[in-house]
């Protein structure tokens, strides 16, 4: 057997992240010098790139947007309870992040109420 | 202008620049499919909603590291999240899920309603992925889901189900090779 038939054994594997070290490890030295292996891998990667759509659809919380944003944007913080008047141009800074339904009808509750800061939603 | 409606390569040039409601349309079109994707590899939601965190954040910081032209943002995405996910539930070790059949899955499954056009893309790939699967035999299916969705490597897969590696090598080679052909002659 080939070092060619070697890797294209391994590589359906490999794309769904199920060779053991040694194999990857085989497949990722071989890869970058030989194009047709890399084309075989190429004609996988569908596959891989479909699969997480398999997972059965599960709506994640309405919360967890506002967690997500305050996790990756700086400048999104927690709206003070009873802040004494927000300018209304803050506000518009929001009005991307709440073009979603599911924001919209997001809780402005006490317990969930974010604002951007000063800059309108840069990201510093 | 509604950003909706921009590219997914568009977005991430705009998060490149600091416009933080990208972050907010990406969540919007793809939390969903990640959520998704971690829950069914963890089976818990609390840990898949730090998982949806977490690869987000990552999207962010590493908004920079993407290639359009090695392929589609939703595949790098998922990428990253399956890598996260997949290395969440071996640190956890919680018991493998990646069964459709599974109640508290099964549970918190909601309908999916009338989809706006992203969703209704994400549909069609699901349709795509979830027919072709069920066109090729159980054994086969099941060798490619322990591989992607439990994160097992063909020798953890063959201890598990007690069969011999090279059984567990051939039902997963063929069956990703029967995939290919079945997605190949859909897209044609």
């Amino acid at each position: 057997m080939s070092i060619h038939d070697e890797i294209q054994e391994l590589i359906p594997a490999y794309v769904l992240d199920g060779v053991d070290d040694a194999g990857r490890k085989l497949v990722e030295r071989h890869l970058p010098q030989c194009d047709v292996c890399t084309g075989v891998l190429a004609s996988y990667r569908p596959i891989a790139d479909l699969l997480p759509f398999a997972a059965t659809p599960v709506e994640p919380p309405a919360d967890l947007k506002y967690r997500v944003l305050a996790a990756a944007l700086p400048k999104v913080q927690p709206r003070p309870v009873g802040a004494p008047g927000l300018i209304d141009s803050v506000f518009a800074g929001l009005s991307n992040l709440l073009r979603s339904p599911r924001l919209a009808r997001s809780p402005y509750s006490s317990s969930s109420r974010w604002v951007c800061g000063t800059s309108l939603c840069r990201i510093r | 202008m509604d950003n909706s409606v921009l590219a997914d390569e568009e977005i991430i040039v705009r998060l490149r620049n600091g416009e933080s409601w990208a972050m907010a349309v990406l969540y919007d079109r793809y939390a969903r499919l990640v959520f998704s994707l971690a829950l069914r590899i963890l089976n818990d939601r609390g840990a898949a909603e730090e998982t949806v965190q977490e690869v987000f954040v990552k999207v962010w910081k590493r908004s920079r590291e993407f290639d359009a032209k090695r392929g589609k943002f939703s595949s790098w995405l998922t990428g990253i999240a399956h890598n996260h996910a997949i290395d969440e539930m071996r640190r956890r070790r919680v018991r493998p899920s990646a069964s459709e059949n599974d109640d508290d899955v099964m549970d918190a499954v909601q309908d999916e309603g009338p989809a706006p056009l992203d969703l209704a893309l994400q549909s069609l790939e699901r349709r795509r992925i979830v027919d072709a699967l069920k066109a090729i035999p159980a054994d086969q299916r099941r060798a490619i889901e322990m591989a992607y969705f439990e994160g097992l490597t063909q020798q953890e897969i063959s201890d598990k189900l007690a069969q011999p590696l090279g059984t567990v090598k051939t039902r997963m080679r063929l069956g990703m090779q029967k995939l290919k052909t079945l997605l190949e002659e859909r897209t044609t």
